[in-house]
This record gives C-alpha cells, sequence and structure tokens, in this order.
C-alpha cells in the first residue's frame, strides 16, 4: 500500500506540476488534430467482439468510448455522474434498478437516443442472468440476484450504447464519429494504417475542443516515441521499458493505477503441477520485486493479489515473500523425478511480446534457484494462409498469461478472472456476495490453493506532447479525450505549416465543462 | 467505525489489546482520527484496555476502492490471525476544496424509554417535554439535572401502530395535533372533549416546509423533507423513498440529485457557509448503527462540512424543532434526533446543534 500512496503521491505532483506549468487560467481552444499512435496493428470498434481481460480490448475500449457512451461514469472521486442516464433508483433489495434515459440525445446518424436503444445495445453485453426491458423513457434491469455494485458495472468495460445500422456499422452518441480525415487536413505518415475520428457537432455534452483525433495503428513503442519527440504526434502509447527513457528525455508521461496483471496458472496437464508442494516451492523461489525493478524499469509493483489495491481496498492484505530455502526445502520433500531432468515443469507464455517472454524466463531462472527446472515454451502461432497445421501444443503444467482489468466492479472482475481461468472456489463460501469481507476471502482462498500465482501489477502509461491541454485521464487509464484541446501556435503560421492543426473558424457548440453533472 | 468496533469485540473475547491505526485511504487526517478515536471508544466502553503490549494486536486500517472507505481490522494472535472488514462510506473526494470553516455538531441526550418515540417537543420554558409515541403522549419535566416522566396520555387512534412508523406533534396555543400514518388527532383546551382521531389520507406534514410548496414538486413518494435558503433562494431538500433525495428550487422538477444519504434530514442554520445546512443520516437499514453528517448546498452541489457523528442505533426520526420561528433564532441551530440503541434496544432522543469555527 505504501507503494500505491507514492503512486498517488507521484501522480498529485505530476498534476500539480503540469497544472503550474501550463497557464490554469488559460480557456480552452477549439481546433486542431490529435495525432495519436498505438501498438495494435488492428482496432475492433464492436463491443460485443471484445474479449474481458484481454489487451486487445482494452485498446479497443478506450478508442470505442469516442464514438460510444455508457450510462454513467465514475469519477475520480469515486462519484457516479450521469451520462446516457440523468437518474437512476433501485428497490430495497438491489434486484431490479430503474435508469431514466437522457432526452434529447442523437445518435451520429441522427436518430433519437430511445430506451429500447439502450435495450437493444446492452442486452448482448450483460450477463446473462440479467434481464434488461424499456419501460416508458427508462429502462429496468433485474435480477434474481442482489446488484448492489450495478453501477460500477455499467460505467465501466464493454457496457456502451451504440445503435446497428444497415449494414451492420454501429452508430454512437459520443463525441467523435468514426470518419474519413478531412481532405485539407491530415498528413501523411508513413505504412500505419489510419482511423479518424471527426468531432461530433450534435454531442449533446457539447462538442468536443479538437476538429478530430487521428489514429496511426500499429507504431512500434520505439518509432512512436521518437515520433512524439520530433513532434510528430501528439499523444502515444508508451511501452513501459520505455518510460524510464521518455522520462530522460524530458518527454510528458502519464501513467495510469496499475491496469494489467501478469500472473501463472497451473494445469493439471502435467502430472507435477498438481502437487501442491511443488506450487508453493514455485511461489517462494519467485522474486517478484527483482521483475517489477528490473525487468519492468519500476514501471510495474510486485503482485501478490489477483485484484489491485485501488479496486479491492484490500490487496495490502496479501503479500509474498521470497523465501529460496523454504522452497528448497519443499522441492526436497518432492519426488525426485518431479520436474527435473528428464521431466521439467513447461511454461507456456501465453501472451506475444518481449515483455511476457522476458518474463516467463525469470520465472524459469528463479524456479532453478530451488531446483525446479522450468522449461519455457512459446505458445504455437497457427499462421494465415499456411498450408501446413499449426505445431502441435506441447503439454505444459504452468501458463503464463496477462489479464488487463475491466470493470470498476470488484466482485465483476474477480468473477470474469475465476471464470477465464477455471479457478474453482470452495463451496462454502458465498459467491453471490459483494461485501468485502465475502469477496476476500474468496480471493484468499483462491490464492491459498495456489492454483494461480500473481506475478506483477503493470500501469498503462502515455506519452504527451506539450501542446496538449486538459489531459485529464481516469487513474485506471480511460483517456476522456474529448476535454482535451491543443495549444497551437499563430494561426497563420499553423496554417502554412499544419492545415490539419489550424483553430477552427467555425462558432461550434460550447462544450459542457462537466458533462452530466448537473442534470 | 463504531460497528466495525463492535464486531471486533465480539472477535476478541480480551480485555487488553494493542491497537495501531494506518490511513491507505485519501481520507482527510481530521477525519481519520475522529475515526480511530471513536473505535478506541467503542472498544474501551465494553471494557477493553488499550495498551501499548498485548497479548491481542489489531491493526486498523482505513483503505478505499473505487467508491467506498472501507475499514479493515488485523486481529493478530500468537495462534492465528482473523481480518474484519467494513464499508465507512463513500469517497468525499481528495481534490474537494476544503471549506473555509468547518462546522461541529453536538448532542445532549434527552430521554430514553422502551417505547418507540417518534417525535420531540420540547417546550418554550425548557422545564417541559412531549414525547408523542404510536399510540401515546407522554410528558417530562427537568427536575434536579434530569428529565423525569410526569405522564402520558393515550390517543384513540382507530388503526394499530404502524412498524416503523412516522408521527408528528404539533402544538398550539389552545389546541394540539398528531399527524400519524393515515391518522389525524386532535384535542382543543376549549370545548375540553379530549384527543379525537380520524382517518387521513393527507401526507404527514413537515414542520417549516409548506404543503403547498411540497405539492407542487414532482417528488414521488417521499420521506423526509426540508426548506433552507441558500444564494438567495429558498430550496426545499425531499428523500424519496427510492433512496435518493432531490433539490428542488423554483420549478416542480428537482434540479439535483443525491443518491449518497439515508432517508432523514433535517436543516439547520450555523450561519457559516451557505448559512443552512442539512442535517442528513446515513445509508443503512435499522440493523446498523447510524450518522449524521452536516452538508452545505452551494450550486446544487452537495459538501460535507462536518465529521460524521455516530450514534449507537439507527436513526429513525429527525426533526425540526416545534419551537423554530422567526422569533427563536437558537432554535433555527437545533434539531432533535431519535435513535434505537443496538445494544439496549431503546429509543433515545437526543437534542443536536452545530456551531461554526471559520
Amino acid at each position: 500500500m505504501r507503494l500505491i500512496n507514492s503512486r498517488l503521491l507521484a501522480l498529485s505532483s505530476a498534476l500539480l506540476l503540469a497544472a503550474v506549468a501550463c497557464d490554469a487560467s488559460e480557456n480552452p481552444r477549439y481546433g486542431g488534430t490529435l495525432r495519436v499512435e498505438v501498438h495494435a496493428a488492428s482496432i475492433s470498434l464492436d463491443p460485443r467482439e471484445w474479449k474481458v481481460g484481454s489487451l486487445e480490448s482494452a485498446r479497443n475500449e478506450k478508442l470505442g468510448e469516442l464514438v460510444f457512451e455508457r450510462l454513467l461514469a465514475l469519477d475520480n472521486y469515486g462519484r457516479f455522474q450521469p451520462v446516457l442516464a440523468t437518474e437512476w433508483s433501485h428497490d430495497g433489495s438491489n434486484k431490479r434498478w430503474r435508469f431514466t434515459i437522457r432526452a434529447g440525445v442523437k445518435f451520429s446518424d441522427g436518430a433519437p437516443l430511445s430506451a429500447e436503444d439502450v435495450v437493444a445495445a446492452l442486452q448482448p453485453l450483460l450477463p446473462a442472468a440479467l434481464q434488461i426491458s424499456a419501460s416508458g423513457n427508462a429502462v429496468v434491469i433485474q435480477s434474481a440476484q442482489q446488484m448492489p455494485d450495478l453501477l460500477e458495472q455499467l460505467a465501466s468495460g464493454h457496457y456502451l450504447v451504440y445503435r446497428v445500422l444497415a449494414g451492420g456499422a454501429l452508430a454512437g452518441t459520443g463525441p467523435f464519429v468514426l470518419g474519413e480525415p478531412q481532405a485539407a487536413g491530415t498528413p501523411s505518415r508513413g505504412p500505419g494504417s489510419h482511423l479518424f475520428f471527426r468531432a461530433n457537432e450534435e454531442a449533446w455534452s457539447g462538442r468536443p475542443f479538437v476538429d478530430g483525433i487521428d489514429v496511426t495503428l500499429g507504431v512500434p513503442p520505439l518509432r512512436a516515441m521518437f515520433d512524439l519527440q520530433l513532434g510528430k504526434a501528439d499523444l502515444i502509447e508508451l511501452s513501459p521499458e520505455l518510460v524510464p527513457r521518455a522520462r530522460q528525455a524530458n518527454l510528458r508521461v502519464w501513467s495510469s493505477e496499475p491496469v494489467m496483471l501478469y500472473g501463472l496458472r497451473f494445469d493439471d496437464a502435467q502430472a507435477a503441477a498438481s502437487d501442491v508442494r511443488l506450487r508453493e516451492a514455485l511461489s517462494l523461489s519467485l522474486d517478484r520485486g527483482t521483475m517489477a525493478t528490473v525487468l519492468l524499469q519500476k514501471q510495474a509493483e510486485p503482485a501478490a493479489a489477483l485484484l489491485p489495491q485501488w479496486l479491492s481496498g484490500y490487496a495490502f492484505l496479501f503479500n509474498v515473500d521470497t523465501n529460496l530455502e523454504r522452497a528448497k526445502e519443499l522441492r526436497r520433500t518432492l519426488p525426485a523425478n518431479e520436474a527435473a531432468g528428464a521431466e521439467p515443469l513447461r511454461l507456456r507464455v501465453d501472451p506475444s511480446g518481449d515483455l511476457a517472454k522476458l518474463l516467463g524466463e525469470r520465472v524459469a531462472v528463479n524456479a532453478r534457484q530451488a531446483a525446479i527446472l522450468v522449461q519455457v515454451v512459446a505458445r504455437p502461432v497457427s499462421h494465415a494462409g499456411a498450408t501446413s497445421p499449426a505445431p502441435a501444443d506441447p503439454t505444459s503444467g504452468v501458463h503464463l498469461f496477462a489479464w488487463h482489468y475491466s470493470s470498476l466492479s470488484p466482485r465483476a472482475e474477480l468473477d470474469s478472472l475465476f471464470a477465464a481461468y477455471n479457478l474453482n472456489e470452495p463451496s462454502e463460501v458465498n459467491a453471490t456476495s459483494t461485501a468485502d469481507e465475502q469477496l476476500y476471502a474468496r480471493e484468499r482462498r483462491v490464492l491459498e490453493d495456489r492454483r494461480v500465482l500473481p506475478l506483477i501489477m503493470q500501469a498503462e502509461s502515455v506519452g504527451l506532447g506539450a501542446n496538449v491541454r486538459d489531459w485529464m485521464p481516469a487513474r485506471w487509464g480511460e483517456w476522456r479525450l474529448a476535454d482535451v484541446w491543443l495549444e497551437t501556435p499563430e494561426p497563420a503560421a499553423a496554417d502554412s505549416l499544419n492545415p490539419g492543426n489550424s483553430a477552427a473558424q467555425s462558432s461550434p457548440q460550447p462544450r459542457a465543462a462537466a458533462p452530466g453533472a448537473k442534470p | 467505525m463504531r460497528q466495525l468496533a463492535r464486531r471486533v469485540w465480539v472477535s476478541i473475547r480480551a480485555t487488553t489489546v494493542g491497537c495501531e491505526f494506518r490511513n491507505l485511504s485519501s481520507m482527510p487526517s481530521a477525519e481519520f482520527a475522529s475515526l480511530s478515536t471513536a473505535f478506541q471508544e467503542e472498544l474501551q466502553r465494553r471494557g477493553v484496555k488499550i495498551q501499548t503490549e498485548a497479548a491481542v494486536g489489531l491493526v486498523v486500517s482505513v483503505t478505499q476502492n473505487t467508491t467506498e472507505y472501507l475499514g479493515v481490522v488485523q486481529i493478530l494472535r500468537k495462534e492465528n490471525a482473523e481480518t474484519i472488514m467494513d464499508t465507512l462510506g463513500l469517497l468525499k473526494g481528495p481534490a474537494a476544496p476544503e471549506p473555509a470553516f468547518s462546522l461541529a455538531l453536538h448532542r445532549e441526550l434527552l430521554f430514553s424509554q422502551d417505547d418507540p418515540i417518534l417525535d420531540v417537543v420540547l417546550d418554550r420554558d425548557t422545564k417541559h417535554a412531549y414525547v408523542l409515541g404510536t399510540q401515546e403522549i407522554s410528558s417530562y419535566e427537568w427536575r434536579g439535572e434530569q428529565w423525569v416522566p410526569t405522564g402520558s396520555e393515550h390517543l384513540p387512534t382507530h388503526q394499530p401502530a404502524e412498524r416503523g412508523g412516522r408521527g408528528l406533534f404539533a402544538m398550539g396555543i389552545d389546541s394540539q395535533a398528531v399527524y400519524l400514518p393515515g391518522e389525524l388527532c386532535r384535542i382543543s383546551f376549549v370545548d375540553r372533549k379530549g384527543w379525537s382521531c380520524e382517518k387521513t389520507a393527507d401526507h404527514m406534514p413537515v414542520r417549516t416546509v409548506s404543503p403547498e410548496a411540497l405539492a407542487g414538486k414532482k417528488s414521488g413518494a417521499w420521506s423526509s423533507a426540508a426548506q433552507f435558503e441558500t444564494e438567495g433562494k429558498t430550496k426545499i431538500m425531499v428523500t424519496g423513498q427510492d433512496g435518493i433525495a432531490r433539490l428542488y428550487e423554483d420549478g416542480a422538477e428537482p434540479v439535483a440529485v443525491f443518491s449518497n444519504w439515508g432517508s432523514e434530514l433535517a436543516s439547520v442554520y450555523s450561519g457559516c457557509g451557505s448559512g443552512w445546512q442539512l442535517l442528513v443520516t446515513g445509508k443503512g437499514d435499522w440493523t446498523k448503527a447510524d450518522e449524521i453528517q452536516a452538508i452545505d448546498i452551494k450550486d446544487r452541489r452537495a459538501r460535507s462540512v462536518s465529521v460524521s457523528m455516530e450514534f449507537p442505533g439507527p436513526i429513525v426520526a429527525l426533526h425540526t424543532p416545534a419551537t423554530r420561528t422567526a422569533d427563536n433564532a437558537a432554535a433555527n441551530a437545533m434539531a432533535v434526533a431519535v435513535d434505537r440503541n443496538l445494544e439496549t434496544g431503546r429509543y433515545e432522543a437526543y437534542q443536536l446543534s452545530i456551531t461554526c469555527s471559520k
């Protein structure tokens, strides 16, 4: 928890410094194109396709939030703010919730938002146990189970409202509309494909400050950092290993709370992995501190829990210390051939990328110090169009996974994580309760079984150009680009250099300072 | 926090404990200190001594998730450890500007009784008090440093007392009235006929809020209301039975909604901040201890301006004093609260007052 507090302090200090650096009394300006570079080569803007917990889904969500909106939002102070719903209420048992839908909202194709639209959008996204129906200008969500955390769920993840147009495209009500780059606008930026989001002039919350957002896909991390340094990009995803370098280069860097968990999950496919003593020995051998500080250059925290402190509030109760002597002692109690030379414990690294591979190798090095042999095997990749079948997946006893938190409800997040990794809970735990004590008990029991071992929790970082103003993201990583504006050079000079970033001459509908704060 | 302390007390079964407090949240230090004190007081009230060296150690942490503060107590014994946690209310926002003033809530226990207390009226002479029960009015008199019961009058109601019912006692110069759920009882001292009751479908009135003003508001079924003035306007806050509090100005539609409060509220005047503040109860049912805090309304936004005052049980009634009139400024800074003590099961009436330090 001390680490988290330091992080909060650092973040507060960073915000303070940023506030001092730019003129706090300066009014936002309209106009310009925000140039964004991301590592992903492709993006899906259909919330129905997003896979909970995946890094890809988190990236999709960030861009999806430009176009689509949720019923409500959670601000950085823990307060729910109305978005597409203006009011909500629930019955005494928290089993039936009613949300009044904001009047006067239009989708980007001009169609008015109705309660039926909200039902059609959310129905495929909500868990099967939840029924949603329209009732006049409101939607009603009900379940046989209590849902005290429904607001947290609906304020996060894929619960975005969309309308399916003829032809299958989706329209949203958000501050931006996916479209073609302006004819006179965006300069070419090499081979990477682009997505262009133009300002939604009819957005109910007010037109965003920038005219558009040009997203370049598939930009390698180092290249993105150079583009930011050279002023070719305004906002880039920053890989953790590049954060210290970016700071050294005096670039503006923002980091979220830890939002990505790396961990190990044991499978019974290999006999050794089913031995709890081996799992405990491996856990005790792991040097999570070195993984966080050296491999991730302090851009991660050692993880003892499955949920981060900022989400659960109780993660500080868990701790795992490295204890090599105890690990060796446990190893000696195991059969000599278990996880030994003839048949090492095979560790399959599921996430792609160098970081996951390095983490896998570090696990193997730590394990070897406790006389446990771990062989790292890469996940077989089947190449599209290949004539020969993909190589067979060797049976592995443990695999390294990456999980991106997506829900602001700790219960929903734990449910998703348990379901994704088939972590069975002992029956005496009341799985339907959202009481923090029950949640803690559920997580503790699963961790005590050691079928899953948390390794590290990693924050997300963003590099920002000096001209980006009012960058006010959620601490869990939402970008909130509708409030961002660009400080541009004198219009005449800017026009001649970069037409895409010229200040808008039109008289746009002003953006509300705090959309939805006063229903 | 007191509830958390009570749960810890049940679990520790020890007479001496060591205590360590940690604030791992964004809670302001003054509030954290107040909670720590409340926790220790509650244990001490139950005979637990707090010492540096003890066989049982308590590590009390205040932490937070995305929306709420959590109290987490680790009970450390030689043989084992146990963890107890409970929510401590919604986050109040680390970046919210600190008010330039602070309000202190004070309470004075008036009397307690086994039967429900629906309303309390203190006479202007401050020596007589009347307690409205579900079917009777009890009289108290101030004698030698304490309130002494002096009598009781039965109300000839037509229907049985309502469980968890509400009530209001109104005193006039030559008449009195009692409003109970679905029933209105009256007495006239002119005709000397005694109490008579009749059924009514009217909503129970609220002191200082005119029925006409309330009737024009689109509020649905409501529990409690308070009228106050800020920014030169008269405003009404109504707590709905759906758990939402709604703020009304001139129009019939609410101008702001708040979902973090309980069902009881009353207005008090401190002269600080917006002048008038609201006293609001906490969320929770009648199985939980409650709290009251002062809220300042400015720009249609609510801001907590006092430390929460904890009570040993749920607040079942919170009223503006019957003596509040334009010529009685002292009564403006007061309210009457009734709780049901979870330990004793008795109903307790408190007089609340508010003071301001700038």
